[in-house]
């Protein structure tokens, strides 16, 4: 009879009025990165960016995007030149993350964890990650800016130590071509947190790194204004995500 | 009567009375001698026969790819590199112990069974968090009389699986069971209880929370079924042949609340997630004179789960089938409705792994290779399923039947969606399978079996791409006897369509020594469209393996290139990229 109890108690049913609630202000805790996988060929690419872009309204200063162009893709398959948006760390992380020729975009990674995610559940990953507190912060600082030589120094430190630190050069804006959800091109896209290039993966601290600026997107050289550096923290061994921080080369 | 109470009757018979009596006092003391210590001793104390058995095997499947298979695969491209070996393995140990002698328990045997498996590299086409390796599997065993208790990892299914089905199919990289326990109990004669419970596995969830798995604060799962065998009280129906199951089960999980947002034009929203989810599942069939009838309802309440886009809609299933068979014939139609019946253990998986129940396939399950080019997968979302089958043998020494006889098979299933707002109303078609199969013994040596087939396959539905693909095929299968330790077979089939990659030939042959050697070759060929470019066309798909057999032992060595396609098993798939190398395999039960 117990266990009968159990079982015909064991069912929850949410009335029709109830199955959507408000979602709760609440303070974010720390930090998150969201990777989103595009494509100029993908139509679907632009509502994924949208929705990033209102997650980082969402949570200001606590969500980095950074978008990454994959060669290996079909959606990124162009043979014209102006269009060619990828870059080989993009490639990189892609098929780390065990991408394939085929695999449907737009999709993303939150946090560097393996495991597609669709944009529409971008807002639960993102939600999730900066209410959990995170232990360990990222400083990131850029020191002796020569702009005629496109250089500048890096330093990147975290009161943890013997952690890994990812340095990535990212275009914050590139104007270009794009396919649209209607099915047009759209030739005045703005592609926004493009990643161009992996600076260093090392074991913080990471201290006086020199790097040069010798990036061209679609044969565009573009000012150093436009650029950021984002870093990623990450556990060591697990490969956890502790911190990321993003930090314009030139205000 | 036993033989020695014969014996000693007849022995009886012909002594005279005399000898009779002083050699039965004889036999009295001897008896009353040799059986004293037993009754001066405690019952239990007596040393009762047993039997230990101990029992295993092992898996072994590798493939060495000889080309870049890196359109697929489990493993970061920057490992690829150092790997030339792709493969699966399994360790199956069991032990168990009989016990014969009766007790107050009425314990009868205890088992014990580990497996181990090794997944480091997998074979292509399974999933991302399939690749690990540890003890997958353990569990202990008591029996009883009355019933049984597991405690460990337990499998089991309640009625055809609507509700719940926890079992272990490799070639899909399906383990399903739950770490628990289960107790079956038989209380009465015609009465079975079952009962389990614990945390699903999810391929290597079972290390992530915990020391084996033990976690059930995220996640868990309870089941109960019951089972009543009418006709052990109807001494009529028993002298009628008759039979009468009738079934009822429960199933309910556990899940903690997950915030999953909605994004609105007025705001961010969150889902009301309930955190226990219910199903229910009644059966009845009936057997009597080669009838056989079933009839059977699920119901699961609402399961908002990712794979059904959150929605709150509850879930039914209804199937029924109705068989008739006797020798030389047999007959079944079968019809099935399911509606968002995908019920699962953790609410955001879309993969293969945590199912809780099975939706049986309904599309006749081939094994010609040109016949499972476009295999069907049932549907989550629903569909309306109907199949049905004559099989009937004509007697040797007939006219149809020949010297040797002749069966003669007709199948045929239907599968189609459902209609918004009508229950009974059907949507588009998903698949549709007509075959006919021959099979027949022509000689002393010789079998033939043949099979034409007609295929309806909707592709946008099950792959997600593509349209309808019509397929006429045709199969003729030879096997040749030469002697006792040789043996032939060949097969030849043909697939024509004006969908998808066009036309398809297939060979096959197969030569069998000594019972224990034999060699496979195969070759199927994409002949193409005549009028329309085809992706396949010209390509071959071609394997060469040796099997040898020996006693408990099996092992396979050969080279294939092997088409893209899905590996179907009971209504359920899996993606097998193209792949081409050598294949080795290695099978051995102790």
């Amino acid at each position: 009879m117990a266990v009968l109890s159990v079982l015909i108690a064991g069912c929850d049913v949410i009335p029709e009025g109830e199955r959507l609630l408000p979602l709760p202000a609440t303070a974010p805790q720390s930090n998150a990165l969201l990777i989103d996988f595009t494509g100029f060929l993908c139509v679907n690419c632009p509502m994924a960016a949208e929705e990033a872009q209102r997650l980082q309204q969402t949570y200001p200063d606590h969500l980095v995007v950074v978008a990454m162009h994959p060669k290996d893709n079909h959606f990124t398959q162009t043979t014209l030149p102006q269009y060619d948006y990828t870059c080989d760390a993009a490639n990189v992380y892609y098929n780390a993350f065990g991408g394939t020729s085929t695999t449907p975009f737009p999709t993303g990674i939150v946090d560097m964890q393996a495991g597609w995610l669709n944009y529409s559940e971008w807002a639960t990953a993102v939600r999730t990650s900066v209410l959990r507190p995170k232990n360990g912060r990222l400083s990131l600082t850029i020191s002796d800016v020569d702009e005629s030589s496109r250089r500048f120094t890096l330093t990147a430190e975290s009161m943890l130590g013997d952690a890994r630190v990812l340095l990535w050069l990212v275009a914050d804006s590139v104007h270009g071509a794009q396919m649209m959800p209607d099915g047009s091109t759209n030739l005045d896209y703005t592609h926004r947190h493009m990643l161009r290039d992996a600076i260093a993966d090392r074991t913080t601290p990471v201290n006086g790194l020199s790097y040069t600026l010798t990036d061209t997107i679609g044969g565009q050289v573009l000012p150093m204004t436009d650029y950021s550096v984002v870093g990623v923290l990450m556990e060591r061994e697990s490969g956890e995500l502790i911190d990321v921080q993003q930090i314009k080369i030139m205000k | 009567m036993p033989r020695t109470t014969r014996a000693i009757r007849a022995m009886w018979a012909v002594m005279p009375r005399t000898t009779r009596a002083i050699r039965a006092m004889g036999v009295l003391s001897w008896a009353v001698a040799m059986t004293w210590p037993c009754m001066a001793v405690e019952r239990d104390s007596v040393p009762a026969r047993s039997a230990w058995q101990v029992t295993g095997g092992i898996q072994h499947e590798s493939l060495f790819p000889t080309v870049d298979v890196s359109s697929d695969r489990t493993v970061p491209r920057a490992d690829w590199a150092k790997i030339d070996h792709l493969s699966n393995s399994y360790l199956d140990v069991g032990v168990r112990y009989e016990h014969e002698r009766d007790n107050a328990l009425r314990f009868t045997g205890v088992s014990a069974a580990v497996r181990g498996e090794l997944m480091q590299w997998p074979l292509l086409g399974y999933e991302r968090d399939f690749r690990g390796y540890g003890l997958a599997h353990m569990h202990v065993d008591a029996t009883f009389r009355w019933g049984r208790i597991t405690a460990g990892d337990v499998y089991g299914q309640f009625g055809s699986g609507l509700i719940l089905r926890l079992y272990e199919e490799r070639s899909l990289g399906i383990d399903n069971a739950v770490r628990g326990g289960k107790m079956v109990v038989m209380p009465y004669d015609g009465i079975a209880l079952e009962v389990l419970g614990g945390k699903q596995r999810r391929y290597w969830n079972c290390y992530s929370d915990g020391a084996f798995g033990w976690n059930y604060g995220q996640d868990a799962l309870v089941g109960a079924n019951m089972e009543l065998n009418v006709e052990r009280w109807s001494v009529r129906m028993q002298e009628a042949g008759a039979s009468l199951l009738i079934g009822g089960s429960f199933v309910s999980k556990y899940q903690a609340f997950d915030t999953i947002v909605v994004r609105a034009s007025d705001g961010d929203y969150y889902y009301n997630l309930p955190e226990r989810v219910g199903a229910g599942d009644v059966r009845a069939s009936f057997a009597m004179q080669g009838w056989n009838a079933l009839v059977e309802y699920a119901y699961k309440a609402n399961d908002p789960i990712a794979e059904n886009g959150f929605s709150y809609r509850p879930g039914e299933a209804l199937l029924t089938s109705l068989s008739y068979s006797r020798k030389g014939l047999s007959v079944i139609v079968q019809a099935k409705r399911s509606e968002n019946m995908s019920f699962r253990s953790d609410r955001l998986s879309t993969g293969n792994a945590g199912h809780i129940n099975h939706l049986p396939a309904f599309a006749n399950q081939h094994t010609y290779a040109l016949a499972t080019l476009h295999s069907y997968a049932t549907q989550k979302d629903g569909e309306w399923a109907f199949q049905g089958e004559v099989r009937y043998t004509w007697k040797r020494k007939t006219k149809m039947g020949g010297r040797y006889g002749t069966t003669l098979k007709l199948n045929a299933s239907h599968i189609r969606g459902l209609q918004d707002g009508r229950w009974l109303g059907v949507g588009e078609t998903y698949y549709t399978d007509v075959n006919i199969e021959l099979n027949k013994r022509v000689a002393k040596d010789w079998y033939v079996n043949a099979m034409l087939m007609y295929q309806m396959y909707n592709s946008q539905v099950v792959e997600g791409h593509g349209g309808l693909v019509r397929s006429g095929i045709g199969v003729v299968d030879v096997k040749w006897a030469l002697s006792h330790n040789v043996q032939m077979r060949a097969e030849l089939q043909y697939l024509y369509s004006r969908d998808a990659d066009g036309q398809w030939i297939y060979a096959l042959y197969e030569l069998s020594l000594m019972r224990q050697l034999m060699l496979t070759f195969s070759d199927q060929y994409c002949i193409g469209h005549s009028t329309a470019p085809s992706e396949e066309q010209g390509n071959h798909y071609y394997s060469a393996m040796a099997t040898w057999q020996y006693r408990a032992h099996r092992l396979s060595l050969g080279y294939a290139k092997t088409l893209a396609g899905y590996n179907c098993s009971g209504g359920v798939c899996r993606y097998v990229p193209q792949q081409e190398g050598v294949m080795l395999t290695y099978n051995f039960t102790f």
